[in-house]
């Protein structure tokens, strides 16, 4: 065989395809079971991995930073009967966290001050149970306890997966990524450091690797009610985060909680696992062909869900294929749809098309299963996303 | 995305849960980089073998801001890298050792191999070690020019230059004018 001036393309195919590796059960042993006994040796060396880092680590990260606010938003609702006496300000924050595994609704709003630009980040609403998150360019996510889903501003279902709350978290647990939760001593322990006619004020100082950006956190809860009002981190350089929290169930919105149904796949089709490719038509997705997928490696996760490595070509209506995405295949978990994005198959941007003509392919697949034990169905949504999007 | 947030918050809290959701998430794909940078699937697993731990140790003081992902894979990129320097200290070059492979794995070995793909492995395993790697992280880590750029510490240009370089030459071996 000889390689034409082209050598990329003609490299690419047969390279992707067969350098694919995967764990089998021993290999899991040895990396897994070192990894985890890495692990638990680290957690002895150092004991103190709940200390400041905690503190740190809540106000980075906006998850964080929404779960500290959901707390203290939890501790407003049972402020009502938890008036501020004259202890209040020994009140330590471990009280505040603990009221607020007692709360039913929680609302609150993320921003972000950029320079002179104020940034509505994410709203979200929690109330009995059930979870919705307005994110950006209008994307919202429902979680019912049992399976969380996203759609984009299209309504279109780009997300489909267990809850948040599996496994019996709470809000503040699974918004904290279980750092606010009642355990974490050094941190209950902290006192507010201003006591005002109204309110409580407890500070948190960055830690020594996050003090470089960091100039301080300072969380408000309200006196009487012990309701948070407000999360608020200042960045060295002038700008700051801030999380508002309140518990009015009336500011919940329309679409709470009426998660719309899954519009219907662009194309489906029946494909053998470890079989041959499949090719699919699209339909109802302007600008969209047809995809080739594969399905193949199938394998279970710790709660024995069935997982696959999914491969998926799309061809445009000019023509083009796509790069496979990602570099060999998606790892995809049955009934579980996700996110995914792909462009042109050579070029750094969604430009780089044979046409120079810019596409941006968004699609979500999921995979269902069949009567047959190796056939599955895999469903695509998938639309090509505009430029200014 | 947001699954990842919450995987790093409780990986730095100790979640052994959560080790366990990141190896599982990302373990075949750096298994396939690791493959595709050594082209030993012995070396491959030790490399992904030696990330994981490290990363597991690390728990307490991790502090990662960008993408979980990408931080990984460039954890192997670089022990790949290691590996690769320490056996060009052995009397055996990889690249020779590598042809070896292929022959030495048994029937349930996971790497599939056709011969065209072992031509093309041999092919690779030949280029200067920078236009190497820049051809593997970008046709099978598909990674931007700018992202590897970084990650080698010079200009995209470089890079692309690199890239080019190493097809050029990845062509002349395959067409037999170089001497292999």
């Amino acid at each position: 065989m000889r390689y034409p001036r082209n050598i990329e393309r003609s490299i690419k195919k047969p390279y992707l395809e067969n350098i694919e590796v995967s764990a089998d059960a021993e290999m899991d042993e040895r990396i897994l079971c070192d990894a985890l006994a890495a692990m638990e040796e680290s957690k002895k060396v150092s004991p103190a991995l709940a200390g400041p880092n905690i503190r740190r680590t809540i106000m980075k990260s906006p998850i964080i930073k929404l779960a500290a606010a959901a707390l203290i938003i939890t501790a407003v609702l049972l402020g009502a009967k938890f008036v501020g006496g004259p202890d209040v300000a020994n009140v330590a924050w471990g009280d505040v966290i603990r009221q607020t595994a007692q709360v039913d609704y929680v609302h609150c709003y993320y921003f972000k001050n950029r320079g002179n630009d104020f940034i509505k980040h994410f709203e979200a609403w929690y109330d009995q149970d059930k979870l919705v998150l307005r994110g950006v360019k209008a994307s919202m996510t429902y979680d019912d306890g049992q399976t969380q889903q996203t759609f984009d501003e299209q309504g279109r279902r780009t997300v489909k997966k267990p809850s948040f709350f599996a496994g019996g978290l709470t809000f503040f647990e699974v918004f904290s990524g279980g750092l606010l939760s009642d355990k974490n001593e050094q941190l209950n322990q902290q006192t507010p450091t201003d006591v005002g006619n109204d309110f409580l004020i407890y500070q948190f100082d960055p830690s020594t690797d996050e003090s470089d950006f960091i100039e301080s956190i300072f969380i408000t809860v309200g006196k009487n009610s012990l309701l948070p009002v407000q999360v608020k981190v200042y960045h060295k350089d002038g700008d700051y985060d801030l999380i508002i929290f309140d518990y009015e169930a009336p500011e919940k919105p329309p679409e709470f909680f009426e998660p719309p149904m899954a519009a219907s796949a662009n194309g489906q089709s029946e494909v053998v696992l470890d079989g041959e490719k499949v090719v699919i038509d699209i339909e109802g997705s302007p600008g969209l062909k047809q995809a080739i997928v594969r399905l193949h490696n199938k394998s279970y996760d710790s709660d024995d869900v069935p997982t696959f490595s999914l491969e998926v070509v799309f061809i445009v209506e000019e023509g083009f294929r796509s790069m496979v995405y990602p570099p060999n295949f998606i790892r995809v978990k049955l009934n579980e749809a996700m996110q995914c994005g792909v462009g042109p198959p050579t070029g750094d941007s969604f430009d780089d098309w044979p046409d120079g003509k810019y596409r941006n392919i968004r699609f979500s697949p999921l995979v269902k299963s069949t009567d047959r034990e190796d056939t599955y169905i895999v469903e695509i949504r998938c639309w090509l996303r505009p430029k200014d999007d | 995305m947001i699954e990842d947030e919450l995987l790093k918050l409780r990986f730095k809290c100790g979640s052994s849960e959560a080790l366990r959701r990141i190896y599982e998430k990302y373990l075949n794909s750096l298994l396939t980089l690791a493959m595709a940078l050594l082209n030993d699937v012995n070396a491959a697993e030790d490399v992904v073998h030696d990330v994981f731990v490290s990363f597991a140790k690390s728990t307490g003081d991790f502090k990662l801001r960008g993408s979980l992902k990408s931080y990984l894979a460039t954890c192997v990129i670089n022990r790949a890298r290691d590996r690769i320097r320490t056996n060009k200290r052995q009397p055996v070059r990889l690249a020779e050792s590598d042809l070896m492979m292929s022959e030495s794995n048994g029937p349930e070995e996971s790497v599939i191999f056709n011969e065209e793909t072992r031509r093309l492995n041999q092919a690779i395993a030949k280029l200067p070690d920078e236009q190497r790697e820049v051809i593997i992280l970008r046709l099978n880590g598909q990674m931007k020019f700018k992202e590897i750029a970084r990650l080698q510490g010079v200009s995209a240009n470089t890079i692309q230059g690199r890239y080019r370089y190493g097809l050029n030459k990845l062509r002349s071996i395959l067409n037999g004018k170089v001497e292999e």
